[in-house]
Parts: C-alpha cells; sequence; structure tokens
C-alpha cells in the first residue's frame, strides 16, 4: 500500500497493516533472531482467548504514542495514530476477524452481490446508536447516515483539504466522478434502498471493495456531520465502543466506554488514554516502571538487545512480521541503454545483495525477502526463491553483459533510521562486485518526490506496506505500467505489459484458489524481469505491559485496541 | 526620544517583512510537493491534486506570497500539514516549556558566570583568575548536545545504582524543577563561560576609571568602591547581554530541547524540518526572529533611555 | 545600532606600533598558548594524514568482525583499537577522518565567514555616506547621499536577527545536504560577529590623526583603506579568525548532530554521535569519543586564540 515511513520522533504518515495466516495470542514468543520457519508463525500455540464471560470489566490502560493524533475525522486520518484514535470511536459496515476473513460489523451479514460483481446491497444492523462524547445519544444509525457518510468523503470542497482517498478509494463507485470534479455533491450509485437498506454500484467489478469499505475511511457518521476536519474534532460522534471524553492536544486523549455502544458486554474497559508525544525510549522506560502499559512504536534500535534478550521482558516482548516488503529497486527503463535497463545486469545486482547482513543490521527484525508477497498476504509463494547470495556470479553476470568493470550510479533513500545504514551496506555489497554508487539520502517527502519523477533515482531504497491484504495491493500501484508515470508509485518504472495483462484478469478472478495462482505465477514472471531486490520483510517488536489482556498484534490494523481487559491481580 | 523608538519599530518591522519573505521563499522551492505531504504517501496522484488545488498550491508563487504575507498580517501563520492544527496556536502552546527553560537556563548561566567573573576581575592575575579563566574556557568548548548526553548518561548510571535524584526519562511537567534542572544545568554551562567573562571584562574596565580612581583617592574603602560604584556600572553590559540572549532563546533552545525531549518550540522547530511541514517551519523560523528582534528592541531602547549618547 | 562598547575602547596603537617582541614574549610566557598551538597542530596534522595515520578505510563495513551477533557494535578489542560503529567500520579510522570533514568545514566556513565579515564591516565604517554629485546637462548639481554605512550595517543586523541555527538547519534541508552547501550557510549566519567588531574597529580608527593626514594630502581613499587602515585590524583578525573556527567546527558538530551536517557515509564528529544516539545508555563510548575530539579541538583554538588576543594587546581583551 504506502510507502515504508517509520517515524522515531517524526510523524507517521503511513499506516502499517499486517496480514497474518493466523492468529496470536497475549504470549510472547521468543525474540527471534532467526527467521520464523513458517510464514507467519510469530505465535508459538493456538489461540485460546478466555470466554467473553469471564474477561474482567473495568479498568484503565493507557498507550503512548510518538506522535500526536492528527485527525479525529474518518474521511482524514492516514496515519498510525489517527486510525487507532478514529476505530476507538467510528465503525464500518464490515469489518476482519482477528485475521484477514472479512466480516459484517454494523452490516447485518456480508452484503449480496450480484454475478456481474458491481452492485454491493448491505443490509444494516438496527437499533445502533450514535453516541456523542458526552455520552448522549444522537440518534440510530439508518441508511441514509451511509449514504451522507460516502458522500462526504468524496467532497472535494471538505476541509481543511480533501481525502487523501478519494478518488484511490471510493473513485469506483457509480457519481462519484462527478462528486470529484464538483459536477454534483451525491454519487448516484450510492442508495438507500430503505432505512435499513444501502446498496452501492461500482463501475467496474472489483474485489478489493469490501477490503475497502473496511478501512476507517468508510466509516459511518451521523448525517450532517460537518465537512470539516476541525468541526469534527471538537466532538466526534460516532458509533464506537469509546467516547472521547477530553483532548488535550499534545499530551492526552482520553476515551471513555460508551455506555449505550450497540453490542452488549463491550468494551471490557472503562477508559483508555492515548498518551502522545512521548518518544520511544520515554515510553520503554514507563512500561518497565509500570507507569504505561503499551507503545505505539516499536523498540528503538539502541535499547533492543538489551530488552529482547533480557529474560525479566521473555513474556512482554510481542512481535510479528509486518505485511511489508523493503527492496532496493532498480530503474528498469532507465534512458539512454543505461546499465540498468539490461535484465541481466539487474539479475547480476540480485546476486549481489548480502541479505543476511542487513537483517542483522536491524538486530534481527526482519525476515528474508526473497519475493515480492510477504508471508501473510495471500499469493505468498515460498517456493519462489529466484536468487542467493553469490557475488562471484554476480561479477561474471556483469562481465557477461558486458560491464566487467561494474559502472557507477547513484542509491537514494530517506534520512530515517535505518534507512541510511542499510543504504550504506547495500552501497559496500555493490561496491564489491565493482558497482560503485553514491548515497543520496534525502528527507522523506523530498525522497517520495524523487522517486515519483521519471528516471530521477537510478536506485533506491524503500518500503511498501499492504493497505489491505490483497495481492493487488502489492502489484497494481507499484509494478503496472499504469503507475509507471509521473506521480505514481512505481519506482522502478517497470512496465511489462504482457504482466499487465496478466494482473489485470487476476484482479477480476472470482474463484479464489484460481486467482492465489495467477498472482504466484504474476510474481515469478516479475521476478524474472528483476526490477527489485526484495530484502527484508519487517518484524515489528513491542513492549507489552504486564497489566494489559487481549493484546496481539493484528494482521490488518497492527494494534486493535477494542478489545483489550486489564488482567486480574495486577 | 519619541523619533528614536517609532524608528527602531519601524526598522524591526522591516526586518520580519523581509524574513517572512525570504522564509516563504525558501519554502516555495523545497523540492518536495506539500500537497503530496498532506495527502500521505498512498494517496493517488489524482487525490493530491485535488488537495493541492484546495489549499492553493497550484497558484503563481506572487499569488501564495501575496496570500500568505495577508494572512500574516491577521496573525494567520497558516495550518500545520502533519499536525491539522493553526500553527500560531501549536508554537504558543509550546512556549511555557521554552520560556521556562530559557529563563532558568539564564538564571544558571549568570549564577555561574557572574559570582566567577567578579571574583576573577578582583583578583586579576592570581591563580583564581586563570583557574576560573581555564575552567570557562573548557566548559564553553564542550559543545552543549554532547554535555548534554553525559549528564543523561551519568543519571542513567545513577539510576542503575538506585540513585534517582532525576527522572530517567518520562513526560516533562510544567514548572516541575527536577524535569527542568538537568537541561537547564546543560545550558547554564555553555553560556556561564561567556559571561563569566564579559562581567570580568567589564568589571575590569570600570575598575580602571578615573571615578573609581578618585573614589580611592578619596579614602572610600575598596569593598564600597567595588560593589557600590564599580559593580553597579558594569552590570549594565552584563544585563543588556541577559536581555538579547533571552530574546534568542525564547525562539526556542534547539540543541537542549533536542537532547532532552523537551517540549518547546526549538524541539518543535527541528520537527518540523524533518517534515518539512512548511507552515510550521516558516512559523517557527518567524516567531524566532520575533522574540530576537522584540528583545533586541527593547534593550536598545532601555540602553537609549538609559545612556543618552547611544541615539544613533 | 548598538556599538560595540569594547572596541570602541580599543588603543590600537599599542597592539603594533610597540613593536613585536613584547608581543612574542608575551605569548611564549603564557601556558595557554603553548596548549593551544599544539593542540590545533596536532589535530591539523591528523587530518592532513590520516590515510596514513588511520588502521582501516573509514568507511568499510566489518561485517562478521565489526558487529556481534545481535548486530550491535563491538567495543575496543585486539582488532580495533576503538572498537566499531553501527555497521562495522573501525571507529578511530572514522574519528581520524572525521577530524578532515569538520576541519575543512570549520576553517573553509570561517574563512569565508572571515572574507565577508571584514569587507563588510571595514567597506562600511570606512566608506561612511559617499555623497556623489551628479552634474546634470544644463550645470545644475545634484548631490545624492548613499548611505552605505548606514545600510550595510542595518543588514548586518537583520541577518544577526535571523535564529541562527533554525535558519541554518532550514536551509540545509530544503537544499539537501552537502559539504560546499555546509561550508556556505555556516558562512552565512556567522560573519556578522566579525563584521561588527571590524566596524567598530575603523570607526575608531578613521578618525585618528595620520588617517586625516593621509586624506589631507589626497591618498587615494581605496588606498588608505588597504594600506593604512587594514594593517591595524589584523591584530583582530587573527584572534577572531582563529576563535572563529572553534564556533564554526562547533556549529557544524550541531548541525551534524541533528542530522543536517554532511551527509554520510562521509565521517563527521557531530555525525557520530547522530547515528549513535540510541545507544548512549548500552554503549556511551560510542557517544563519548566524538565529542571528546569536537571537544579537544575547540578548546585548542579557543586557547590559541584566547592567547593571541592576551599577547597583542593585554587591555583591551582582558
Amino acid at each position: 500500500m504506502g510507502l515504508h515511513w517509520r517515524g522515531g520522533s517524526g510523524a507517521a504518515v503511513v499506516v502499517a497493516l499486517i496480514v497474518s495466516a493466523c492468529s496470536t495470542t497475549t504470549s510472547s514468543q521468543p525474540p527471534a533472531s532467526a527467521a520464523p520457519a513458517t510464514p507467519g508463525a510469530s505465535t508459538s500455540e493456538a489461540p485460546s482467548s478466555p470466554a467473553a464471560s469471564t474477561i474482567p470489566q473495568g479498568g484503565t490502560l493507557s498507550i503512548a504514542w510518538a506522535s500526536d493524533i492528527q485527525y479525529f475525522d474518518p474521511a482524514k486520518g492516514y496515519d498510525v495514530v489517527s486510525w487507532p484514535a478514529e476505530r476507538m470511536m467510528f465503525e464500518t459496515l464490515v469489518t476482519y476477524d482477528s485475521g484477514t476473513k472479512l466480516v459484517p460489523l454494523l452490516a447485518d451479514g456480508m452484503p449480496t452481490i450480484s454475478a456481474d460483481g458491481k452492485t454491493y446491497t448491505f443490509k444494516l444492523h438496527t437499533g445502533v446508536k450514535f453516541v456523542k462524547p458526552d455520552g448522549t445519544v444522537a440518534g440510530d444509525m439508518t441508511s441514509a447516515d451511509v449514504v451522507d457518510s460516502i458522500n462526504r468523503v468524496l467532497d472535494p470542497k471538505l476541509k481543511p483539504s480533501p481525502s487523501p482517498v478519494a478518488g484511490g478509494f471510493f473513485g469506483n463507485i457509480v457519481g462519484a466522478a462527478d462528486v470529484l470534479s464538483g459536477k454534483a455533491t451525491t454519487a448516484s450509485g450510492i442508495k438507500a434502498i430503505d432505512p435499513s437498506t444501502v446498496e452501492f454500484d461500482l463501475v467496474n467489478a472489483d474485489a478489493t471493495f469490501l477490503n475497502v469499505m473496511a478501512t476507517p475511511f468508510a466509516a459511518i457518521v451521523p448525517k450532517g456531520t460537518a465537512h470539516d476536519a476541525s468541526v469534527v474534532a471538537t466532538a466526534p460522534t460516532g458509533t464506537g465502543p469509546y467516547t472521547l471524553k477530553s483532548y488535550t492536544k499534545g499530551q492526552q486523549a482520553t476515551f471513555v466506554a460508551n455506555k449505550s455502544y450497540w453490542q452488549a458486554g463491550q468494551p471490557y474497559l472503562d477508559e483508555l488514554d492515548f498518551k502522545v508525544g512521548v518518544d520511544d525510549n520515554a515510553a520503554i522506560q514507563q512500561i518497565e516502571a509500570g507507569t504505561l502499559d503499551l507503545m505505539g512504536d516499536t523498540i528503538p534500535s539502541g535499547s533492543f538487545t538489551q530488552i529482547t534478550t533480557d529474560p525479566q521482558y521473555a513474556d512482554q516482548v510481542v512481535h510479528h512480521t509486518l505485511v511489508d516488503t523493503d527492496y532496493l529497486f532498480m530503474d528498469a527503463s532507465q534512458p539512454n541503454k543505461g546499465p540498468l535497463s539490461n535484465v541481466k545486469v539487474r539479475q547480476a545486482i540480485e546476486y549481489a545483495i548480502d541479505k543476511d547482513n542487513i537483517i542483522k543490521l536491524v538486530h534481527g527484525a526482519g525476515v528474508k525477502a526473497d519475493c515480492i508477497f510477504p508471508p501473510d498476504m495471500p499469493g505468498y509463494d515460498p517456493t519462489c526463491t529466484p536468487y542467493s547470495f553469490d557475488p562471484a556470479k554476480a561479477k561474471q553476470m556483469l562481465a557477461d553483459a558486458g560491464f566487467p568493470n561494474g559502472f557507477k550510479s547513484t542509491l537514494y533513500t530517506d534520512t530515517t533510521d535505518p534507512d541510511p545504514a542499510i543504504a550504506q551496506a547495500l552501497q559496500q555489497d555493490l561496491a564489491n562486485v565493482g558497482i560503485t554508487v553514491n548515497v543520496v539520502t534525502e528527507e522523506f517527502s523530498t525522497f517520495l518526490d524523487r522517486i515519483e519523477t521519471p528516471h530521477k533515482a537510478p536506485l533506491g531504497w524503500v518500503g511498501w506496506f499492504q493497505d489491505y491484504p490483497d495481492p493487488s495491493d502489492f502489484i497494481d500501484p507499484i509494478l503496472s505500467c499504469a503507475t509507471a508515470v509521473q506521480g505514481g508509485a512505481n519506482a522502478s518504472w517497470y512496465c511489462n505489459k504482457d504482466v499487465d495483462a496478466l494482473a489485470a484478469a487476476a484482479k477480476g478472478e472470482t474463484d479464489s484458489t484460481k486467482r492465489i495462482a495467477e498472482y504466484q505465477d504474476i510474481q515469478k514472471k516479475i521476478m524474472a524481469d528483476a526490477p527489485w531486490v526484495p530484502v527484508r520483510h519487517q518484524e515489528w517488536f513491542t513492549l507489552v505491559g504486564k497489566r494489559v489482556g487481549g493484546f496481539s498484534i493484528h494482521p490488518v490494523w497492527q494494534y486493535d485496541l477494542r478489545n483489550l481487559w486489564v488482567k486480574p491481580g495486577s | 526620544m519619541t523619533a528614536y523608538i517609532v524608528r527602531r519599530l519601524l526598522w524591526a518591522i522591516l526586518v520580519l517583512f523581509a524574513l517572512a519573505i525570504i522564509t516563504f521563499y525558501l519554502t516555495y522551492v523545497l523540492p518536495a510537493d506539500p500537497a503530496r505531504l498532506v495527502a500521505g504517501v498512498k494517496a493517488s496522484p489524482e487525490d493530491v491534486e485535488r488537495i493541492r488545488h484546495a489549499l492553493g498550491l497550484d497558484q503563481p508563487f506572487f499569488a501564495q506570497l501575496i496570500t500568505y504575507l495577508g494572512r500574516l498580517a491577521h496573525l494567520d501563520f497558516g495550518h500545520s500539514y502533519h499536525q491539522d492544527r493553526d500553527v500560531l496556536p501549536l508554537i504558543l502552546e509550546r512556549f511555557p516549556a521554552t520560556f521556562q527553560l530559557a529563563l532558568a537556563g539564564l538564571a544558571l548561566e549568570l549564577v555561574i558566570g557572574v559570582p566567577l567573573g567578579l571574583m576573577a576581575a578582583t583578583r586579576r592575575g592570581t591563580w583564581f583568575d586563570r583557574a576560573a579563566t581555564a575552567t570557562t574556557i573548557v566548559l564553553v568548548s564542550a559543545p552543549s548536545f554532547w554535555v548534554g548526553y553525559l549528564i543523561l548518561e551519568a543519571v542513567f548510571q545513577l539510576h542503575n545504582a538506585k540513585i534517582d535524584v532525576f527522572p530517567v526519562g518520562g513526560t516533562y511537567k510544567p514548572f516541575d524543577l527536577r524535569y527542568l534542572f538537568l537541561p537547564a544545568l546543560t545550558l547554564g554551562f555553555s553560556g556561564a563561560a561567556y559571561y563569566n567573562r564579559l562581567m570580568r571584562t567589564t568589571m575590569l574596565d570600570e575598575l580602571h576609571r578615573d571615578y573609581v580612581r578618585t573614589a580611592r583617592a578619596k579614602g572610600i574603602g575598596e569593598t564600597r568602591v567595588r560593589w557600590r560604584h564599580a559593580l553597579r556600572n558594569a552590570i549594565g553590559p552584563v544585563m543588556t547581554q541577559v536581555g538579547l540572549d533571552l530574546g534568542f532563546f525564547l525562539g526556542g533552545v534547539v540543541v537542549v530541547e533536542q537532547v532532552f525531549s523537551w517540549p518547546g518550540i526549538g524541539k518543535l522547530a527541528v520537527e518540523s524540518i524533518m517534515t518539512a511541514d512548511v507552515p510550521l517551519i516558516m512559523g517557527t523560523v518567524l516567531f524566532g526572529t520575533l522574540c530576537i528582534v522584540t528583545a533586541n528592541l527593547f534593550v536598545d531602547i532601555l540602553n537609549a533611555m538609559l545612556d543618552p549618547r547611544i541615539r544613533l | 545600532m548598538t556599538v560595540d562598547v569594547q572596541a570602541l575602547r580599543v588603543d590600537h596603537e599599542v597592539a603594533f606600533e610597540r613593536g613585536r617582541p613584547r608581543f612574542w614574549r608575551v605569548l611564549r610566557r603564557n601556558p595557554a598558548f603553548w596548549i593551544g598551538a599544539v593542540g590545533v597542530i596536532v589535530i591539523i596534522a591528523l587530518a592532513i594524514f590520516a590515510p596514513l595515520v588511520a588502521p582501516y578505510d573509514p568507511d568499510h563495513q566489518f561485517r562478521r568482525e565489526g558487529l556481534n551477533s545481535h548486530g550491535d557494535p563491538v567495543g575496543p578489542n585486539a582488532m580495533f583499537a576503538l572498537g566499531t560503529d553501527h555497521l562495522g567500520r573501525d571507529y578511530l579510522s572514522r574519528l581520524l577522518f572525521g577530524a578532515r570533514t569538520s576541519l575543512t568545514v570549520g576553517i573553509g566556513a570561517n574563512l569565508l565567514a572571515t572574507m565577508i565579515g571584514v569587507t563588510v564591516g571595514a567597506v562600511a565604517a570606512f566608506a561612511g555616506t559617499p555623497r556623489i554629485v551628479l552634474r546634470r546637462r544644463g550645470g545644475k548639481a545634484t548631490r545624492i547621499a548613499i548611505p552605505v554605512e548606514s545600510i550595510l550595517m542595518r543588514i548586518t543586523d537583520a541577518v544577526l536577527s535571523f535564529p541562527a541555527l533554525l535558519l541554518a538547519i532550514a536551509l540545509v534541508a530544503v537544499l539537501g545536504p552537502s559539504l560546499p552547501l555546509v561550508i556556505i550557510v555556516i558562512a552565512s549566519v556567522l560573519w556578522t560577529g566579525i563584521a561588527r567588531i571590524v566596524y567598530g574597529r575603523v570607526v575608531v580608527i578613521r578618525e585618528t590623526e595620520f588617517i586625516l593626514a593621509a586624506r589631507a594630502v589626497g591618498v587615494h581613499e581605496a588606498r588608505i583603506l588597504a594600506r593604512h587602515v587594514m594593517p591595524h585590524l589584523l591584530s583582530i583578525i587573527v584572534v577572531y579568525a582563529t576563535l572563529g573556527i572553534a564556533s564554526t567546527v562547533l556549529f557544524e558538530a550541531t548541525l551534524s548532530f541533528l542530522g543536517v551536517g554532511v551527509p554520510p557515509p562521509a565521517a563527521s564528529w557531530g555525525g557520530m554521535i547522530f547515528e549513535h544516539i540510541g545507544y548512549y545508555k548500552s554503549d556511551p563510548r560510542v557517544v563519548i569519543l566524538p565529542g571528546i575530539a569536537i571537544m579537544a579541538t575547540i578548546l585548542s583554538f579557543n586557547l590559541l586564540g584566547d592567547a593571541l588576543a592576551d599577547a597583542f594587546d593585554p587591555h583591551s581583551w582582558r
């Protein structure tokens, strides 16, 4: 989904969504310095959450974040702190279970989909209440609210600026284009059939539509909610299990249980505090001291070894491989017949990179990546291992391709830790086979700008997180001809028409087994063209306080805070 | 007198105006795309364009400049890209933290530096003078961020040895001396040297003046000569410097705030630059200039009031 | 505009006129001079001869021996006298090459700043407010006063009003870090100090009798400036140039510490601290050592500059 952006002290703009084939438990896993043998197997045993009736009710937990909450408006929030905050207060029609399976939430059952895949009809639960921050009920949810919510996301006049995914996620709805261009205020394809039925008409069949409807952007807000994020922030009103009791900017957001929540028995906690502006080192200290329960950031590299090897914290270190791939991209269409436009050169580079060393540099917080899809993504293929670490072979291949003395190039990356360090490691790997590269680090947005401009970066180090657990998310935005344009995220300017055709077919394929096989085939073909050297899939390590019950790293949400409880006797 | 004040005021406004234009220009030539910053990395190019248009970022340079200056005149410093808040309230919110640090730091600088300087002046040429000078030169040569980390390391070691005088990490509480002391001390060490030498120099200057010689000739005791006469004049330039330093610090003590994670304006400025949050960068730089210019203005006017010769 | 009171009180004739022997005698007797001079020479020598002295290539990453099994740097051992850094590179070698970076930037930036500052200050004070006479066709003469002094000093004041560090960080972040840019940026915020001091000095000098005499005789202004005024500035320039290197080295270290200094993989002391901040608890060596190097450098230049100041004229500096 997004280009890798992990901020230590800066604002993290990208949400990391993780897919896991199996759900995880609260027990910790031993710190993995070697990659787990099976994909996504960072759990040691099958899940065994207590039966609902035995979950202790009440209590307060706190979680610290380095960055502040940017938005309380589901139409705008797109970063790692805003999403968890929004998900406390707002809900969507469908969501994910404890894994990657889509299940209904506000919808009463999964929607009926027409044969041509273009019409989705949702029936809604009744008796779902919108609750204001002070706890008063603002009305029941009806289909009119659903229609208004989605039209709101499409509004190009949304303040302070339009939603970042209006076109990208919802542009496929009939009539959306008119709203986006300002010709209409509502999309004709969003219809309220009756107070508890909503219908969505799509322009093209798209298997990822339900995934989109599970993102917080599709959260349901009361009809008439202001088209202004600042106004929403003063009194966010949703259907979720928590309400925002108070918010002091730069300090803390306090969420309290929604007494009128439409699902009985939830939430378990009385209160959950978001402490913002706490850097990762301070968060570690507070969790160790017991004054903090969770941290939204990963364990900083300086304390990493110390904490993961400390037997005292063995139960409290939780980790999970993210649905992400970090890779060295190469400009496959380098102009003037540059060396990188030669597939043999790119393949040679694949053999030159010492991936184990890079994982060692990040203290083992990663899994070696041989192909495009991460372990938890449908389409992951453990047999896809086209290249190995073989510098001698790399040199030979370069000589065969006409570069016996290598060549010169430039490698770009951003300034966020540990990217500069990894870039320098890559630099040495390339030097070992005769390719002299100059490393240039740029501030992230400058870097982003550069790699979205055709051919401005011959080599670069970047990462890509999923938006939702569908393989098309790793192919279309970054490896298709359509995105090999100015402003597109296809940093290697890779365009293979045959692969494009296969990807288009796979996207619309309805038979899921066939679909997976098609994507695996696509992956193999792309790897043969070698536009990237996939190096690692990141592993998220965090420290969890002793009092926390029900915590696991969720495949999609990373932190699913809605189902936490306080362990008794703590 | 009034003419002088008016002139200085106009000059101050001119400086601010010039800096606003320069800062705006710098951020205009920023290689990064601000619309992309607001949209986030995953937004499609079309969505980014929509946002660019909504924010008026596709307007020509002068149009944007005029809009910006116009907003400034209404004290609207713009809207942060990364924090969805207006810039000026965001800066003012961090102001108390910087203010405390600035005051505490200056206080420590004076407390350490001034007495040393006075004693060095009155014992000029003795071992004390040399020792004091040597110490302050060493202190001023140590980079403040490094001293800061040494102090943090020391605290950490104490913490390991179970001596918890100062809190290790944790969130900052306003006006809590335990949190304030260490960063202020770091600042104090860096600046004390300067005040030491300044005090020493000005005191020596005064002690060599004719009126001191006259006073001594008249038989006034040395102590009285020093403290009641010389010091009162010597303290002038020191106070001037305090005023100027205060203005400088209020714009944000970047390095110390960064080391101690002190949530002040300096740290905000660094964060804004690291995240290319353009309106916030402009806001913090402008705010810093505002503080310095205001402090300079006050100091100059004060000096002009006290000394009519300085009304150039 | 505040005038530097100290500079006004200078009795500049003492500095040079009384002769060199006194100068050297005072200098030699001052222990600070020896410590400073030796320090400066050692550091410059290490910087110049770094490639010969350094045991390893400072950019070479020793992946097996340089990092332990957890991927952390190793401490001092038989192979690496001062241990390694987070990429497995020899710390001692990086410190030595760091001297090159820090001194190149420090001396380069200071040279540039001094040139700009001296020019601005001297020209401002000396030119004053020249009145240009324009003779129009038709015989009428108009006099236009160009307030050179005013303008230059106000520009100096304006630049002084900007928050230097913030502006420098913003400039480097905007334009992308590179060695030449860092030098230019540092020079452009630090030239004002010496400009004001030189200005103050020349203001005094220009009123002295021998200058008035030179003017009366009809010596050209520029010549007066170059041949009669400048030598008296020498003492100030030498002292402030030396002290200035301490400031520029510190500034460069600060910029690197904040992540906007000379870009990787170049070794830079401030940058080495920046790269290893997270390790200050588990392996404080990586943060302490570069700091010592910075401090030693700054201290040497400060001591030397101070000693020179003292030798030139004990009265005005002390």
